[in-house]
């Protein structure tokens, strides 16, 4: 009785498939070329990053991004300035798994910064060019180096990772498609009974259209349209999760290294916390539609409580953030506060010059508050990302340093999948180690690569 | 062996094993299966049954069908989800793999099993 029930749902399905669409299978099709026909395979494409532009990775350079990228498995940035700010900076940014609480990624960075000479040394040198020259000369591309390890949970309430959620978008799908995609999967394993009652000519994978039952070959049709539908509904409740998902807030702690030749500068160890929040998250939405838990959405999938869905209200929700991500105002903040201990740095020289350089051990507290948001451009997935970025750095013990501000606004187009193109306005009420207020400005620009994936 | 979107696996012997498992370059993906037999009985293996898995469940003599879906997060991993039948005496006379990549791009696969 019930398969019977099913085959009439099936053949129901078929007389208004039929009037609603054009596709159809030819004779000379096998049972698997009529299915492609209404559900073509996916071609392999090639394999891309995620789609969010996430601007300039350095995390210690004044105009890293609101939105730091622990998705990507490898990727390279280079910059150049016009002025002395983190001039000539390469950054090389991995991310590797660790699972310590619940699973998590922890970014390994390291930024080698063009070694320039520091302005105590060049001042105690004086007008004696042949030795300021000896001494740049003396210097190699490893004698300024920041190395940073980043820790940062993933899990359901933090991180932009897709594994912590399956239970949720297992749920969501389920109500979307699960009753009409458990139907058709029945419907085919009832055709594959009626294929093996076919004896003559006995069914096989090359079977030809032609020569199957009418009954079978019409229900492999009715199913293969439903199975278009199905997947193109599922498809759209994955993007609207992956819209929300990419707002998820991110918590994360970092450990920073700077060493620098002497002759640069003292060496330095700081401890940073970064909180990064954004609109229309996930967190969001289950926020303000409490009744929409994992635990809630399986009830109503198993009819336990009212019918009132979930997907409605989360395709709704993923629609509005969609069109205010158009409008510029699916952004991101990101407050960070770092504690910083900067080395004495004491040396003297006889040759090239005769010098003292003596500065003092000192440590510096830095606030940071980043603000990133998305810019739509006219071509798909290409779109570009504004950063503004305001620094203070209030420093202790050390009378040759002032409190230092940076502000920066950059702009970060993306060019392909895997290269975005950044251009900065760098602005500093003075250099790191000038105590005159010499206002800074600077334009830096770059190119940054992420790589898709290891080779094999 | 990589295999099409749509796969019949003729004839399937009682007593046999559907089994299923799946892996990627790095975690973040979802993969799922439902199978489903004619007598309407339902199976649902989510992604923490099938990594590593194998996830399995033991046929009747009824034809069944199967959706496999492979969901590649934001890093664009590349997954790759195999599934096989295993017959009482450990042989595999069906087995695929199937690769999908690009962020929240979803890949079905339709598997038809039919009774020996």
């Amino acid at each position: 009785m019930r398969k019977q029930f099913v085959i009439l749902c099936a053949l129901a399905s078929v007389l208004f498939a039929s009037a609603a669409f054009g596709q159809k299978c030819e004779a000379t099709d096998t049972v698997e070329k009529c299915w492609q026909r209404f559900n073509p395979a996916i071609a392999t494409v090639a394999a891309k990053v995620a789609t969010a532009n996430t601007g300039v990775p350095g995390l210690t350079l004044p105009n890293g991004s609101s939105l730091r990228d622990f998705l990507s498995l490898f990727s390279a940035a280079f910059q150049t300035a016009t002025v002395k700010e983190s001039e000539n900076a390469v950054t090389l940014d991995s991310n590797l798994p660790f699972n310590v609480v619940g699973d998590g990624k922890v970014k390994f960075q390291a930024i080698f910064n063009r070694p320039t000479l520091s302005k105590q040394l060049t001042d105690a040198v004086g007008n004696q060019p042949t030795a300021i020259t000896r001494l740049t000369d003396s210097l190699s591309e490893t004698d300024d180096v920041e190395a940073s390890a980043t820790y940062a949970p993933q899990n359901a309430v933090l991180g932009r990772s897709i594994r912590p959620h399956d239970e949720l978008l297992s749920a969501l799908l389920d109500s979307a498609t699960g009753e009409a995609d458990t139907r058709q999967l029945r419907l085919l394993a009832v055709i594959a009974e009626t294929l093996k009652a076919h004896p003559d000519p006995p069914f096989t994978r090359q079977t030809l259209w032609q020569d199957l039952p009418q009954a079978a070959a019409d229900q492999i049709v009715a199913s293969a349209r439903a199975e278009k539908e199905i997947a193109a509904q599922e498809r759209s409740v994955v993007a609207a999760f992956a819209t929300l998902l990419n707002n998820q807030p991110q918590l994360y702690g970092s450990v920073i290294h700077h060493r620098q030749n002497r002759f640069v500068g003292a060496n330095e160890t700081s401890g940073k916390l970064t909180y990064e929040v954004s609109t229309n998250s996930l967190n969001r939405f289950l926020k303000q539609n409490s009744r929409c838990g994992v635990a809630d959405i399986k009830r109503q999938n198993n009819g336990l409580t009212d019918s009132t869905s979930c997907v409605s209200a989360f395709a709704a929700f993923a629609r509005n953030a969609e069109r205010d991500a158009k409008a510029g105002a699916s952004s991101r903040l990101a407050l960070s506060i770092e504690y910083k201990q900067t080395q004495a740095n004491r040396f003297e020289l006889s040759d090239p010059a005769v010098v003292t350089v003596n500065t003092p051990h000192a440590h510096s507290v830095v606030y940071s508050l980043k603000y990133g948001m998305p810019m739509p451009t006219a071509m798909p997935d290409r779109e570009g990302r504004f950063e503004f970025a305001v620094d203070y750095d209030n420093v202790s013990d050390d009378a040759q340093r002032n409190d230092r501000f940076i502000g920066s606004i950059t702009y970060v187009q993306k060019l392909t999948d895997t290269l975005t193109v950044p251009l900065s306005l760098i602005y500093a009420n003075h250099g790191t180690y000038l105590p005159d207020t010499a206002h800074k400005l600077g334009v830096h620009f770059g190119l940054s690569y992420k790589l898709p994936e290891l080779p094999k | 062996m990589a295999c099409s979107n749509f796969e019949i696996w003729d004839p399937i012997q009682a007593n046999s094993r559907f089994c299923a498992s799946a892996e990627g370059t790095d975690d973040d993906f979802l993969v799922g299966i439902r199978l489903v037999g004619a007598d309407g009985s339902q199976t649902q293996f989510f992604t923490a049954d099938l990594v590593p898995g194998p996830a399995h469940r033991s046929l009747s003599n009824q034809g069944y069908a199967a959706r496999l879906t492979l969901t590649p997060g934001g890093t664009s991993p590349t997954v790759t989800l195999k599934a096989w039948i295993e017959t009482d005496g450990g042989a595999r006379p069906f087995a695929c793999e199937w690769t999908a990549t690009g962020a929240f791009k979803e890949q079905r696969i339709t598997i038809v099993m039919i009774p020996a």
